[in-house]
């Protein structure tokens, strides 16, 4: 499982990376020494695959944001920033 | 001077609007939390959170990570501005310097980035970053759970460095309260738990929480529930201290019950 979590490491701080995979997550898998087992899961990308697959929790939240770069407009803190700048002081 | 207040709340908030007015009452109440913090005019922030794996790699974390750095560029999770927010470099040597003294294995980290788990609270409690933060991190989700009595005794070490120090230092714990992450249980929270917590903390009584087991509070509170050592380490910092909750929302929609508290430097529990 450490091949899997240093990859995903690897999609947060490599950004070229992180840009090839969310343009084409399987050529990218497919480029990994993952398992044809592994990279359908991880191709899926759906927390029931992930957790079978034995990822760690919140590597899951952070692979699933790469696998489906939509989720961020669920957990986004946008909204409220004009709120906390018009805080006083 | 020494520690002059003592919060802990929530680090995360999802999309506006997706937990209707619980969620702006969670809201609201972490804009409290900063006010009642920018009242206290402290010179250092301490936030005390989790590194959601932007730092490090899992299996690969410090148990406890001090950022030594008077720049602290933020990752940017979450949408969340990357703008640069004050370190305290000299103030988080001397911290680690004294928990080793006390025999607690901390690791200096010059190149920290701040996840959500520290930019949420540092922007709640000051949207212009202008006072000093002190991240300290805390491995919450790692294979090894850090125990609650060893976050007390990091807050100890902390409170007893800030005792011999000129500046006002305000203490945050962040995280929690119970949460079930990437387990079939996601999207329990367990508000009894939630409940003793807080009630625990704001009676004086936190020392209590350090007859905790990790495993015991992962069981309760789930694998995300052991952010609850950050509190702890917290209420290690004002020791007796009572205080007052400032929100509290048991949220399934956002997988977590949200908590917010505030512990009041000087007003020591009246033993019964």
């Amino acid at each position: 499982m450490d091949h899997i979590h240093a990859f995903v490491h690897r999609l947060q701080h490599d950004r070229d990376l992180r840009a090839r995979f969310e343009a084409d997550p399987a050529s990218v898998l497919g480029d990994q020494p993952f398992s044809d087992d592994e990279r359908a899961m991880l191709d899926a990308g759906d927390f029931g695959a992930l957790g079978a697959l034995g990822m760690h929790p919140l590597a899951q939240m952070v692979y699933g944001l790469a696998r489906h770069p939509a989720m961020i407009e669920q957990i986004s803190f946008r909204d409220y920033l004009g709120d906390l700048t018009e805080e006083p002081r | 001077m020494s520690i002059v207040g003592g919060f802990a709340t929530a680090h995360i908030m999802m999309k506006r609007g997706s937990a209707g007015a619980a969620g702006e009452r969670v809201f609201a109440g972490m804009k409290e939390i900063g006010r009642r913090i920018r009242a206290l005019s402290p010179d250092l922030i301490v936030i005390i959170s989790s590194d959601h794996y932007y730092n490090f790699r899992i299996g690969h974390a410090p148990r406890v990570a001090i950022a030594a750095s008077d720049v602290l560029e933020p990752f940017g999770d979450m949408q969340l501005p990357r703008d640069p927010l004050p370190g305290w470099a000299d103030y988080a040597l001397a911290f680690a310097s004294a928990a080793r003294g006390a025999g607690l294995p901390v690791e200096v980290l010059t190149d920290y980035r701040p996840d959500h788990g520290v930019v949420i609270p540092a922007l709640v409690a000051d949207p212009q970053r202008r006072t000093p933060i002190l991240p300290v991190i805390i491995d919450t989700g790692g294979e090894a759970m850090p125990e609650p009595r060893e976050a007390w005794a990091l807050g100890t070490v902390l409170r007893q460095l800030a005792d011999v120090r000129p500046e006002r230092v305000v203490v945050v714990g962040t995280g929690g309260l119970s949460h079930w992450l990437g387990v079939p249980e996601m999207g329990r929270v367990n508000e009894a738990f939630d409940r003793r917590v807080i009630d625990t903390l704001i009676a004086g009584r936190g020392e209590a929480l350090t007859n905790w087991a990790a495993a015991d509070v992962r069981a309760e509170g789930g694998n995300g529930g052991l952010e609850i050592v950050n509190w702890v380490m917290m209420a290690a910092t004002l020791p007796g201290c009572t205080g007052e909750q400032v929100y509290y929302e048991a949220l399934p929609e956002w997988v977590t019950g949200m908590g917010g508290i505030e512990l009041f430097a000087g007003r020591e529990r009246v033993a019964a």
